[in-house]
């Protein structure tokens, strides 16, 4: 069937030393999906045709008996890693060592003996074959390179005991209102976020379009870098703040607290607004953005009496 | 078996280890001992991030899914089955152990103060001590036994071989590309080679070892082409539901038998899938999108080892087929995780109902225990089962008449008090008997007539086109499968000869069966637990080898009146072609061709599946994390499963022209995907989760939140808050 030759050693040093440098270099998940194959096959290997020396192994219990050894070496390795220095932290490097060297030895044993003449299959079998190969490593792909997310942002705030029910409402002009705001980058690419807050003044807190003054309270920038998406049903959070809203003297009744996000800048005509100011015509914009769900925005409803 | 085609190629013989229960004990000890510390030094690498590829998801999910059963099979003295009923006996009965075994840890955590049972230590200790005392036990029973069985791996490594392995690779890589760029073509591709393999394998032989092979390769490629489909599961039937059952029983640590939850009831999913999660390491979209579906392929692989018995491998495929073209095996069954493996049980029982060795004792236990194990894992099966086990019943003593023994009387009867007594306890005591009372609803409704809707009501409007679109395919081919099967039936029973073993109990098993088909006809709500295309799949299950005899006999008939040169085709071949085209039709190749609404696996966005993106997922996992203490989360009908399925909530918008305006307070309100559109799909008040209304959400709703708490926003999804 297969031919157990000096290719497969060769096969098995070079790939034994690529996962050595990619121990060193790349990351986990990159180095042991290298290492798969040495652990698979090329530990074991040189070991079987070691014993094959000493008794006879059909061909076919040989990846069986070699993916064993891999095992038992690998874990073997482990448990003295764990003992030693409690991680797992070199293990790759040290077992994909020892397969370079074992594959190594073997390459120089065998150096004067040709290899076995191979059994071919045939044409249609060798065209169907490779095709399922090649399918197989493009599904390895896909397990390692999952489909791509659509980049998103999460912003949300939530009340003093960090829920989303409970709200505040009742508070009272120069009374404070504290609140988490929080962000996550999960864009796949690292974003400068910016978030205003602005306080409007309602007509009628049943009439969303009853705007009457739109303070611009304040401005929160922070930098933040990709942040994968987790998709174990537990929600991670990235970046949060806490915020503590002063309602200004002089607001009063009905009021709606905005918080616009912005990627990357701000645009120009909400940029360098003056705080604590009334800017009716730049925050109408802004809930008309928000509405339109052109930017991100939160919105809470609050009721200030005068009198405190 | 006739008319099998053996290799040309040279032999490579292996030891078989499908049948390793026949080999010398130690052997066959030193094999499974082996295999287990690989999967214990698998897991152990893996926990330390050196395994790559799920790898430790693949081995640890084969080695509990075949193993146990093995050497339950060595314990029971169950030899000489062949490659297919072995496996498929050896993965019905390990599912049945881990079920069993997850059930006495529980009760010993309940009643013994024992450890808290799902977690990974106690769950892999108790199933450890299972395997080695059935290891023990089968050296106690079964040492002696000894046999060589070879398996000749050469037609293993053939171009039709590799062919029909690239089915399923192919089936994921189609999924890839629809998940992340909604491009169907390979879907399409995968379909036809699926259709093209078929047909080949009917029109030119291939050598008989394969034919098993390319039952489970088209299964799992046509499986895999739907349930692959979205990076989580898709709400095909009852997903969410069970998905929240086997949740909760992850996230406490042990399975709640009082939760009055019909899917709580079922060890299917309470208690299965939290096992393979923490086995495999796999999380449960995964467990549910591929684990499941490779349990399901061995049911039509069960069809086929049935129908070998008495047709060729030919004929044994087509009658396999015919359960795989069904739409409702590659749609709906995806999202009844406890009827797959039921059915997986159903099948395992019925193979060695009509297995032609003696009914020896150990054979008899093997029958009940996976007949148990059927009865823990699905209501409704058990509700359609009863009456046609009693049916099969009175038709095998009347078939056996002639050689009756006490010995038959006395084990049919205990097989009838198995069907009725362990489901009435079990169901009577689980999930504060919901299910029973159901049952029991239905029967009173089933005498009293008032589910009858009868032929003029619903069948003539069905197949007149007036309404239900969709059941119309499904009946045409129950129509003709019912035909076939007369005639079938009509073949075997008139015989010149009288009727052997398996064929009496072959006719005694299929005939209720096909009695059911016709009573489907006239009440199309005999069984309210199933719905119509699940209950003829049922049917089909145990006639699809009817059908094909029934196709055979046409033929021989045809042969005598018309001349043969006339009859060239084989009617195999014909039928093959038919059950290819409804494949083809029914996968939804003909839509793309006429341009009407793809199904979800062809186009994942314009489709009415409800399917979840990542941005949802989050949004989701955020409001039942952060809005724990919410009256109500409310969302539209699909984003309601997504919910449920995080949290158990189950809170959707119901109505028919646009969303209610609630007023109570302390609720949430969930938007997602098509919502931020402007369109929501509402609950119909009165065809709850069966019929849904797809609808603008409405100036009125939009209003409505614009004067609420807006707390969450992401360009997926939002979340509202109403606290006046």
């Amino acid at each position: 069937m297969i031919g157990w030759g000096r290719g497969w050693f060769a096969t098995g040093l070079i790939i034994s030393i690529i996962s050595i440098l990619a121990s060193v270099v790349a990351d986990g998940a990159i180095s042991s999906l290298i290492f798969l194959p040495v652990l698979i096959i090329f530990i074991g290997l040189p070991i079987v045709h070691f014993i094959r020396n000493i008794r006879t192994i059909p061909n076919w219990r040989i990846i069986p008996i070699s993916f064993l050894i891999g095992l038992i070496v690998t874990a073997t390795i482990l448990s003295l890693n764990i003992i030693i220095s409690s991680s797992s932290d070199h293990v790759i490097t040290v077992a994909s060592s020892i397969s370079a060297v074992l594959n190594g030895i073997q390459l120089i044993l065998l150096r004067n003996v040709r290899s076995a003449k191979l059994k071919y299959f045939d044409k249609k079998t060798t065209v169907a074959a490779s095709i399922f190969i090649t399918l197989l490593i493009l599904v390895a792909f896909t397990i390692v390179q999952p489909f791509p997310s659509k980049p998103l942002t999460e912003f949300y705030i939530l009340n003093e005991d960090g829920k989303t029910t409970d709200m505040p409402y009742h508070t009272s002009t120069g009374g404070v209102v504290n609140l988490t705001v929080g962000i996550a980058n999960h864009e796949t690419r690292t974003i400068e976020y910016h978030v205003q807050v602005w306080l409007a003044e309602m007509g009628d807190r049943t009439d969303p379009n009853s705007t009457r003054t739109m303070y611009y309270l304040d401005n929160h920038s922070v930098t933040l870098n990709h942040t994968p998406i987790s998709l174990s049903g537990e929600w991670l959070s990235q970046y949060e703040f806490d915020y503590n809203v002063e309602i200004p003297t002089g607001v009063s009744g009905s009021l709606r607290l905005w918080f616009f996000l912005f990627a990357d800048e701000v645009p120009v005509e909400y940029d360098d607004l003056e705080l604590l100011t009334n800017h009716y015509d730049e925050g109408l914009s802004l809930i008309e953005k928000a509405h339109e769900r052109e930017i991100l925005s939160l919105s809470i409803l609050l009721h200030a009496d005068k009198g405190a | 078996m006739a008319g099998e085609d053996s290799s040309e190629n040279e032999q490579v013989l292996i030891p078989d280890i499908l049948q390793a229960n026949d080999w010398r004990f130690g052997r066959f000890a030193t094999y499974v001992i082996i295999l287990q510390i690989i999967t214990f030094l698998i897991i152990f690498l893996d926990d330390n991030g050196l395994i790559s590829l799920n790898l430790r998801g693949l081995f640890t999910f084969l080695f509990y899914s075949y193993v146990p059963g093995l050497v339950l099979l060595r314990v029971l003295r169950m030899h000489r089955l062949g490659g297919v009923l072995t496996t498929l006996l050896s993965v019905a009965a390990s599912v049945a152990i881990m079920m069993f075994t997850g059930l006495i840890l529980n009760l010993m955590y309940f009643e013994m103060n024992g450890s808290l049972p799902f977690t990974f230590n106690t769950i892999v200790n108790g199933l450890t001590v299972i395997f080695v005392s059935l290891l023990l036990l089968s050296f106690i029973t079964n040492r002696h036994y000894c046999d060589r069985p070879t398996l000749d791996i050469s037609p293993f490594i053939t171009a039709p071989a590799f062919a029909l392995y690239s089915l399923p690779l192919l089936a994921i890589l189609a999924t890839y590309l629809l998940n992340g760029w909604n491009i169907a073509w390979l879907q399409i591709v995968l379909i036809i080679a699926i259709a093209a393999a078929v047909m080949a394998l009917l029109i030119k032989r291939v050598p008989s070892q394969l034919y098993p092979v390319a039952v489970i390769c088209i299964a799992l490629a046509v499986l895999f082409h739907t349930s692959l489909v979205s990076r989580f599961v898709v709400e095909w039937a009852d997903i969410s539901f069970e998905y929240w059952s086997a949740n909760k029983t992850l996230i406490d640590g042990f399975w709640t038998m009082d939760s009055p939850n019909r899917t709580d009831s079922v060890l299917s999913v309470t208690i299965l899938a939290p096992i393979y999660n923490l086995l495999t390491g796999l999380d449960l979209n995964t467990i549910f999108k591929a684990c499941y579906p490779i349990l399901f392929t061995l049911v039509p692989l069960g069809v086929f080892h049935i129908a070998r018995e008495r047709l060729d491998s030919r004929g044994a495929l087509l009658a396999a087929f015919l359960i795989i073209s069904g739409e409702v095996f590659f749609t709906e069954f995806l999202g009844l995780a406890r009827q797959i493996v039921a059915e997986l049980l159903l099948m395992s029982v019925v193979a060695l109902l009509l297995n032609r060795s003696n009914m020896s004792i150990n054979k008899i236990i093997l029958t009940w225990f996976l007949a148990l194990g059927m009865i823990v894992s699905h209501y409704g099966l058990i509700v359609v089962i009863m009456p046609a086990a009693i049916t099969s019943s009175i038709l095998f003593l009347l078939l056996e008449r002639r050689s009756l023994t006490a010995s038959t009387v006395v084990k049919l009867v205990g097989s009838a008090a198995l069907i009725f007594i362990p489901p009435i306890m079990w169901y009577g005591n689980i999930s504060g008997s919901a299910v029973l009372n159901s049952m029991r609803e239905h029967i009173e409704q089933l005498f009293d007539g008032s589910l009858s809707i009868g032929l003029y009501e619903e069948l003539i409007p069905i197949l007149s086109l007036e309404h239900s679109h969709h059941l119309w395919p499904v009946f045409i081919m129950a129509i003709l499968a019912s035909v076939l099967c007369i005639c079938g039936l009509a073949k075997l029973i008139s015989s010149r000869h009288e009727l052997d073993d398996w064929v009496r109990s072959y006719v005694a098993l299929a005939t209720p069966f096909l009695i059911y088909i016709f009573i489907a006809f006239f009440d199309t709500k005999i069984f309210d637990f199933i719905t119509i295309p699940r209950f003829l799949h049922i049917c089909l299950l145990f006639t699809a080898p009817l059908a094909v005899f029934g196709t055979l006999s046409i033929h021989k008939l045809l042969k005598k009146f018309i001349s043969s040169e006339n009859v060239k085709r084989p009617t195999p071949i014909i039928l093959g072609a038919i059950a290819v085209v409804f494949f083809l039709t029914v996968s939804g190749i003909g839509n793309s061709l006429v341009g009407s609404p793809l199904p979800t696996e062809l186009d994942l966005v314009g489709s009415d599946a409800p399917n979840h993106n990542d941005g949802s997922f989050i949004a989701a996992a955020f409001a039942v994390e952060k809005g724990i203490d919410a009256g109500r989360i409310y969302a539209d009908a699909h984003r309601a499963y997504l919910l449920h399925l995080l949290s158990g909530r189950y809170d959707p918008l119901f109505g028919r022209d646009a969303p209610p305006l609630h007023s109570s307070r302390n609720t949430h309100y969930f938007l997602s995907s098509e919502n931020l559109e402007g369109m929501i799909w509402l609950e119909n008040p009165n065809y709850y989760r069966i019929n849904k209304n797809y609808v603008p959400i409405g100036e009125s709703f939009t209003d409505r939140l614009l004067i609420i708490d807006k707390v969450y926003a992401s360009q997926e999804s939002e979340l509202y808050y109403k606290k006046l």
